[in-house]
């Protein structure tokens, strides 16, 4: 036991370097980002600056130039133009590390410019629709891949192997704009647009609370709305999952029912049911939840292009808008956030991975992803 | 057992694939791809990707077109070109009145629909003043004066229509009738005396909706109410477009270049709102698909898999640094930081192609560093070890010939990510603008609002290339790897 | 005799209906066995002893199936039986198996306990604290520390994973064991320690086994009768004793030459010349006749029958086919 204790504290140790590292890595790339592209930021904002100041002729020459120089230096300041590079990365470093991020210029997702809670407003709408999207796709594709497993060859099996092939070929985003052009262009039965979704829940909730809507009706069409907006997305996200993890559950399946412990417990007179249940997914378990968990946490940075292709308000439509409209700590901060919960669910995962398959127990320091 | 593969792995590896189902699909498609890419010049016009960019050269076609097998009730787009033997063009020249005068007599018929405009090119040279006329006869017999007429002693100088010197120009002259029509001034001085001799009442507000619709309402049956109407109905028959130049100046010279009848739709799947034929993207796409998921995937696999394989082998420190080194790189979410990178650094594709690889050799590492670590184990290693071989003849003759056939499902395997992600970067906007790809004709779509105003020719076709050339590899790969798991069972 | 017989084969055949054809692996099959008797069943690789064996328990994989014959255990026809009477009153109870290669007869994700114990928990309706009593005994039999049950598969050595195979075989007490090649992946020590140990069960339970294996020295130490099988039929089936010192069939005498000897004079070792058939286009006549010294034209055209030559002696060669033969007596 002192063993396990020592494989899974070095582990963690190991997966915690690793996090240092890639913030290292993100800090020194968003410094080398401050400096060309705030740069031209800061530029930008002086000239404006001094458009605003020439209009205004109760100041002299030199004052104006004063105050232009003051203007400057402040915003330097601000978005940490100064000082030497190695310390800008280090104070970066660590106020990525405590989740000091500050705020940004403008409000882009929610109630605040405080990019924490802007973070956790766009972190929770990409788990409503990420997570319920994975989460019906591992549900399905689960049912799915078990049933091809056990009628190898069949027709679900081969039509099986046709999606997992579509699915790894597909790009997400693509069938988003597909889903739009059919559903909400062609047939309007959904919006073109997810972000105005917010906008809707706030005047259900004003119709609520000014009584003019039961508190019944006030649930179905709070659900209703959110489906409503959330419909194309969803289905986007389970559509092009499915197939393939469907085909990896069927393909750890099969693997494991060609071992010999399942003819075992066949002779040993155990019905179909107990030796697939009980034997068989007991013994795929390790790699399929561990896949299963991975695709779950992976799903929590959003996906970048598909968000931005419905407007759906989450991680990754944060990260868009925070590039285009540069913002160093907003982008740090996604990015942090995103990668701090894969690594925790690592070391999770590694951890659960011993109680799952016992023979890890025994195996050493490696770990298994 | 393991000794069977070697030397001779390879040419089992590809009658194997052959024989496969999945193998010989994947195999044929990856075989048209790359006729497709290597033999385009042939195949498609290079002339039309050199000028993608140029937006000059896409002038004379129909914006946002959709192809005309998708559309039923249309123009087909029809040109002549000056000295064609057509029954669509009647050159003639003379002397009138001490003008010498060239003209063009332009034909067209229509069925249902209308052209969306029409467009005419000319050499011109002349160092007199020169002016020019243009009229239109409709099937009904009506003729409509579009320039001043000079019979009624009204001259319309090239400068009004083209921007040219009056005086003395020698060059191109280009005219687009529809913009040229759908003016205020055009419509104030030609259109609307036409049609209000021809008992079509105007009230102000029709006059303000001319400017949009003024060049199809000329092709609309002569009704009192026509500008109102509900149900518009296009008057079928020949039309004749006449443009005549005429000058004092006896060496006045105008050759056709071309003139055109611009149709709703084009080509084979469309044009896009820039007018480029989405076709010649589409094929030329191809090319640049093929060499970014090869040096990818290859580059990447091969790097990776070398790697591995020597970490494994030899552990210690090299396999600690390469391990942690793997690790971090896998814990990356790969798409933010390519966009970062992407931002900062403005890459040209061949940057982009080697930050794919430098995300992705540590899959293949990990891999094949297990793979390495099995192998070291065996007994043949070890009797290898005995008899004195060198270490790197033993990673050569008996560790790398057995992760070889991993490799290559691999390479097969990595194509559709790494078009994928170049992909998506060119969607974002963030690829390199000065070659075509599949994500970048995206991009513009997305940019145009093709999704919002269902220019499906524009969205479709460049996903499904991307697609399929997936697909082509996976299906490899899934044939490569149903070979070698049943030997690896065993 | 047939009363006490604990099972009894008639021509059973099994074939696999593959893509490339049908495999016939197991063709017209008929013996005896009787209680507290070893019937070892011999042959090279992929004459269709293990094929056999599964379709005794009606666990043949598909694409496999039993074409005909009969299988009774104790006086029961099993091959007529639905799947699920199948697995409530014969499988485990009246027959049971102990598997080709111990290691992977285990699930590595249950204790080694919780897997014997689950015949009795299914079968016998016990409770799990019950049945791993049960187990704690069962593993006391095969002279394992009943510690173990609570280990994992991955944790016990070669033997003592044979050993609990052997334990959960033996659980509810059935009548016939199978045992295939039980012995083969282990070291000659362990082996004959578990050979031992089965003696001494099959003395102790009044056990009957069916002993399947392609190594004759094993077969000569266990087994009362010996059926050797050839391309999926058996062409000897007699005593022990016969079969090693007046084997009759061109195979068997063949088989127990190419056994090295370690006393008596040094001579060339000897084998079979030629591979087994193909069992999807099989020559004609007699299987073996490709390979046989004795080959004659009859042999190339028309398959021998399964003939008594003596008393508990059958065997399947044109030699001693009565009206054919062209000469008799054993062959050295």
């Amino acid at each position: 036991m002192a063993s396990l204790g020592r494989t899974i504290a070095v582990q963690v140790v190991s997966n915690l370097a690793a996090l240092i590292i890639i913030v290292a890595l993100i800090s020194a790339l968003l410094v080398f980002y401050s400096q060309t592209i705030l740069q031209g930021v800061v530029v930008e904002m002086v000239q404006e600056f001094t458009r605003n100041l020439a209009r205004n002729p109760a100041l002299t020459p030199e004052q104006k130039a004063q105050l232009i120089n003051l203007y400057q230096q402040a915003l330097e300041v601000r978005f940490g133009l100064v000082g030497n590079p190695i310390s800008k990365v280090y104070h970066m470093m660590i106020n990525i590390l405590t989740l000091n991020l500050g705020s940004s210029r403008n409000v882009y997702m929610g109630n605040s410019a405080s990019i924490s809670s802007q973070i956790i407003f766009a972190l929770k709408n990409t788990v409503i629709l990420f997570f319920t999207a994975t989460l019906i796709s591992i549900v399905i594709g689960l049912a799915l891949g078990l049933y091809a497993a056990r009628k190898p060859h069949g027709i679900i099996d081969s039509l099986l192997s046709f999606f997992a092939v579509l699915s790894a070929s597909l790009p997400m985003w693509w069938v988003g704009m597909l889903m739009l052009l059919v559903f909400a262009f062609w047939n309007h039965w959904f919006p073109t647009q997810s972000m105005p979704v917010y906008f809707a829940i706030q005047q259900l909730s004003q119709a609520y609370h000014s009584g003019s809507i039961t508190t019944l009706s006030y649930i179905l069409e709070y659900l209703r709305t959110w489906l409503y907006y959330m419909a194309l997305p969803l289905t986007t996200v389970v559509l092009v999952s499915i197939g393939g993890w469907a085909y990896i559950v069927r393909n750890v399946v099969i693997g494991k029912m060609a071992e010999d412990f399942v003819m075992t417990a066949r002779a040993k007179g155990l019905s179909e049911r107990k030796v697939l249940f009980g034997h068989v997914l007991r013994a795929a378990s390790p790699p399929i939840v561990t896949t299963a968990a991975l695709s779950l946490v992976s799903s929590l940075g959003g996906a970048i292009i598909s968000e931005t292709v419905f407007g759906w308000p989450g991680m990754g439509l944060l990260f868009w808008i925070a590039i285009t409209n540069s913002e160093p700590m907003l982008i740090a901060g996604n990015v942090y956030v995103t990668v701090l919960l894969f690594i925790i669910t690592i070391i999770i995962l590694n951890i659960l991975y011993v109680f799952l398959d016992p023979r890890i127990k025994t195996s050493g320091s490696q770990q298994v992803f | 057992m393991s000794k069977r593969r070697g030397s001779s792995g390879f040419r089992r590896f590809f009658s194997d694939l052959r024989r496969t189902k999945v193998g010989i699909v994947g195999l044929s498609l990856l075989i048209l791809f790359l006729g497709l890419a290597i033999f385009f010049p042939l195949i498609g016009n290079m002339n039309d990707i050199k000028n993608w960019n140029n937006l000059q050269y896409w002038r004379d076609n129909p914006k946002a077109a959709p192809p005309c097998w998708a559309v039923g009730n249309t123009f087909k787009s029809i040109s002549v070109t000056g000295g064609e033997n057509t029954s669509n063009l009647i050159e003639r020249n003379g002397e009138l009145d001490g003008f010498k005068y060239i003209s063009y007599s332009f034909l067209y018929n229509v069925e249902t629909q209308p052209p969306i405009d029409v467009i005419a090119r000319f050499n011109i040279s002349y160092s007199k003043p020169t002016y020019v006329y243009i009229t239109m006869e409709r099937p009904d017999g009506k003729y409509i004066s579009l320039t001043g007429n000079p019979e009624s002693g009204e001259r319309t100088s090239v400068l009004d229509l083209f921007g040219v010197d009056p005086n003395s120009y020698s060059g191109d002259i280009r005219i687009q009738l529809a913009s040229y029509l759908n003016n205020m001034i055009t419509i104030r001085n030609y259109i609307v005396p036409w049609l209000q001799s021809n008992n079509v009442t105007l009230q102000p507000q029709d006059v303000f909706r001319l400017t949009n619709v003024a060049f199809s309402t000329l092709h609309q049956e002569l009704t009192p109410n026509i500008i109102n109407a509900k149900n518009v109905t296009y008057l079928s028959g020949k039309y004749n477009v006449t443009f005549v130049f005429y000058s004092s100046d006896k060496n006045l010279s105008v050759a056709l270049e071309k003139a055109i009848a611009l149709g709703g739709c084009y080509g084979i799947v469309g044009t896009d709102n820039m007018g480029r034929d989405l076709w010649m993207g589409l094929m030329y796409g191809i090319r640049w698909a093929l060499i970014i998921g090869f040096s990818v995937s290859i580059m990447s696999v091969l790097i990776g898999g070398i790697y591995g394989v020597v970490g494994g082998y030899f552990g210690g420190k090299t396999d600690e640094i390469m391990l942690r080194t793997a690790q971090v790189f896998y814990s990356i979410p790969v798409l933010p930081i390519l966009i970062l990178l992407a931002v900062i650094f403005r890459p040209s594709i061949w940057n982009v192609i080697s930050m794919l690889i430098i995300f992705g050799w540590p899959s293949t590492a990990l891999v094949t560093r297990s793979m390495a670590l099995q192998i070291k184990e065996e007994t043949y290693v070890e009797a290898a070890k005995a008899i004195g071989s060198s270490s790197s003849r033993i990673l050569f003759r008996y560790i790398l010939p057995q992760v070889l056939p991993y490799l290559f499902a691999s390479i097969a395997l990595s194509v559709p990510g790494a078009i994928l992600t170049e992909a998506s970067l060119s969607f974002l906007g963030l690829g390199d603008p000065s070659i075509v790809t599949w994500g970048r004709i995206l991009n513009e779509a997305e940019v145009a609002g093709a999704t919002i105003n269902g220019y499906w020719w524009w969205v479709l076709p460049p996903g499904l290339m991307i697609t399929i050339v997936g697909m082509t590899f996976i299906l490899i790969g899934q044939a490569l790897d149903l070979i070698l798991n049943p030997k690896l069972r065993r | 005799m047939a009363l006490t017989a604990v099972l009894e084969v008639e021509n059973l055949s099994t074939s696999y209906y593959t893509f490339r054809g049908m495999v016939k692996a197991v063709e017209k099959v008929s013996f005896k066995l009787e209680k507290e008797e070893i019937l070892g069943i011999a042959g090279e690789s992929g004459c269709g002893k293990s094929t056999l064996a599964w379709s005794l328990m009606g666990l043949v994989p598909p694409p496999g199936r039993v074409v005909e014959g009969s299988v009774k255990i104790d006086g029961i026809e099993v091959l007529n039986l639905s799947e699920s009477e199948r697995r409530k009153k014969i499988l485990w109870e009246k027959i049971s198996m102990i598997f080709q290669g111990a290691i992977n007869a285990f699930n590595p994700v249950y204790t080694v306990g919780y897997q014997l114990a689950e015949p009795f928990i299914y079968h016998k309706n016990y409770s799990k604290k019950e049945a791993l009593e049960k187990v704690k005994e069962l593993l006391k039999m095969v002279g394992l520390n009943p510690e173990i049950e609570k280990r994992y598969p991955h944790e016990l050595s070669g033997g003592m994973k044979q050993r609990a195979v052997i334990a959960m075989a033996l659980a509810l007490e059935p009548s016939v064991i199978i045992a295939d090649e039980p012995t083969t992946a282990l070291d000659v020590v362990i082996q004959s320690q578990i050979l031992n140990l089965m003696k001494k069960l099959k003395q102790d339970k009044k056990l009957s086994f069916i002993f399947i294996t392609h190594d004759m020295s094993v077969i000569a130490e266990m087994a009362d009768k010996v059926a050797i099988m050839y391309a999926g039929r058996i062409v000897e089936l007699g005593p022990s004793e016969i079969i090693f010192n007046r084997p009759y069939h061109p195979y068997t005498s063949a088989l127990i030459r190419s056994i090295p000897r370690l006393r008596g004079p040094i001579e060339k070792l000897q084998y079979i010349p030629g591979e087994p058939p193909n069992l999807i286009s099989p020559p004609p006549g007699c299987k073996f006749n490709p390979r046989c010294q004795y080959a004659e034209e009859l042999c190339k055209k028309e398959e021998p029958g399964f003939v008594e030559v003596e008393k508990g002696h059958f065997v399947r060669c044109w030699k001693y086919d009565s009206g054919k033969q062209s000469s008799g007596g054993a062959i050295k």
